[in-house]
């Protein structure tokens, strides 16, 4: 058992993905390539990474594209599997890598709240607990019985955001989740951002918004091609960041 | 917790399924009536070519017909539909962690429920040919169902992931699906083939229970409850061992999708 104040612990976790040169999905591709060697090439996308967060504790992962975050977050989600070391995750973690999953534009929006929320790991008697709260901070209900394809894409946006941000969970996986909606809607957001912060919950960050990095963050890991760089001070981890990224261009 | 957790699971299981099947029949103007329309269409054609040319003397041939078409549709669908149930979900699997059994047992719960509709119209159909199955036959009867149900799923716990990396998959088994389809005795009874070639029929798992389910139904007898308890002896290592293949394919199976 890890620490009690320990949210996640990651140790010495890598992954790698093999990408063949050719893809053989079908039986004639194999037989008619049965000679010659499959060959792969080897992406490294995360190497040796280790670091732990504490509960209540903002925490940014900053880097490159490509640099391994969001493979990361979806090792940390339980998507993907590390090909070395372990991952502790102690509280329940909410899926925040992108929203609106499972949102299916032929149903309504009250349908998809439902589905989205049930994949989302909410039960249905917390659902209907909390979908007048989930409606009501959508903005949308006019349009909750109509059907989500003829919703415009930010009232999609703000469906998702609603019913995520209802997720009651300890941890959140956030991957550039913020810049949502409208002016106004995106002000709601922060609030809640901002509540969501003092309340205690503990919170993975991924994003280029340095503003936003800089004003959150408790400590911010940086990460070049799937190696860690620096952990720590998130004025430090972006400076080093923006330095060699200037340098590159 | 745990109490949660599965209620939780079986809720995922039902959401998933209901999306399924609103999908399913939205937009189709006889919607759901089609869970009968289509197996009842095959039979009425079925019926009408074989009970006229081949087994004139068969007697209640019709309802055999009838009893090993619907057991047939129900395997046949719910392996089809568990096979493709991983890729066809890869959207919701490459963006949140849910279990794979899941989403491939919330796949075949639409031809769960076809399949009981259907047995409603069967028992009608037998009842209006004062057919009248004990009570121990038709228990009889669900234990079959439940082991068709079963194979069918161990079946797509290990296919459903290989599915993933192999996609000749569907078209293989769409082809066997025909030739499994005449080795399994619907439209004739095991006795009309050679002893020989009746113990080749047995290979196929399905020919027991479509056999077994006419006579405890259609003919209200007992048959050897032995070679049952031999099926599920053989049924149950394999059944855990597609659940520990499915586990362990599991692990790189989303970023190969």
């Amino acid at each position: 058992m890890i620490n009690q104040d320990i949210a996640i612990k990651v140790e010495h976790v890598s992954k790698s993905f093999r990408i063949p040169q050719q893809r053989r999905n079908t039986i004639r591709e194999r037989i008619l390539s049965f000679s010659t060697k499959m060959t792969y090439e080897t992406f490294n996308a995360l190497e040796d990474v280790s670091f732990e967060i504490k509960k209540g504790e903002f925490f940014s992962i900053i880097g490159r594209n490509g640099s391994g975050k969001s493979t990361l977050l979806k090792i940390l989600a339980g998507i993907y599997t590390p090909d070395k070391g372990s991952i502790k995750v102690n509280g329940k973690i909410s899926p925040f890598l992108e929203l609106g999953v499972g949102f299916n534009p032929e149903l309504s929006g009250k349908d998809n709240i439902y589905l989205n929320g049930t994949l989302l790991g909410l039960t249905k008697k917390e659902i209907v607990n909390s979908y007048d709260k989930i409606v009501a901070f959508s903005e949308l209900d006019r349009f909750i019985h109509l059907k989500v394809k003829n919703y415009s894409s930010g009232m999609q946006v703000r469906l998702a955001f609603s019913v995520a941000i209802h997720a009651n969970k300890e941890i959140l996986l956030l991957d550039e989740v913020l810049a949502v909606g409208d002016a106004s809607f995106q002000a709601k957001c922060h609030q809640v951002f901002h509540n969501l912060i003092k309340s205690g919950i503990t919170i993975v960050y991924v994003s280029h918004d340095k503003v936003s990095v800089q004003k959150y963050s408790d400590r911010a890991l940086y990460l070049e091609s799937g190696k860690t760089v620096f952990i720590g001070k998130p004025e430090e981890a972006l400076s080093r960041y923006l330095s060699t990224d200037v340098a590159r261009e | 917790m745990n109490q949660k957790n599965s209620n939780h699971n079986w809720e995922m299981i039902w959401m998933l399924a209901k999306t399924d099947l609103k999908m399913r029949y939205q937009g189709s103007w006889l919607g759901i009536i089609w869970i009968f329309l289509k197996p009842l269409c095959i039979f009425l054609v079925l019926n009408f070519v074989f009970s006229h040319l081949f087994f004139k003397d068969n007697q209640n041939y019709s309802m055999r017909l009838l009893l090993g078409l619907i057991l047939w549709f129900f395997f046949s669908e719910t392996t089809t539909v568990g096979m493709n149930s991983l890729i066809s979900k890869a959207g919701i699997l490459k963006k949140i962690y849910i279990p794979k059994w899941i989403i491939i047992i919330s796949a075949t719960v639409h031809s769960a429920l076809a399949f009981f509709f259907n047995l409603i119209i069967l028992f009608l159909f037998l009842f209006a040919y004062k057919i009248y199955p004990g009570l121990p036959q038709i228990l009889l009867f669900f234990v079959y169902v439940i082991l068709v149900f079963g194979i069918s799923l161990t079946f797509s716990f290990f296919t459903a992931p290989l599915f993933v990396r192999l996609r000749d998959l569907n078209q293989i088994w769409e082809v066997l699906l025909q030739v499994l389809f005449y080795a399994s005795p619907i439209i004739y009874p095991v006795s009309a083939v050679p002893p020989k070639v009746q113990t080749i029929l047995y290979l196929n798992p399905m020919t027991l229970l479509i056999e077994h389910s006419k006579m405890v139904l259609i003919d209200n007898t007992v048959p050897r409850l032995d070679h049952l308890l031999i099926f599920i002896i053989i049924f149950i290592p394999v059944f855990f061992a597609s659940l520990w293949y499915l586990k362990k394919s599991s692990k790189n199976l989303i970023e190969n999708m």
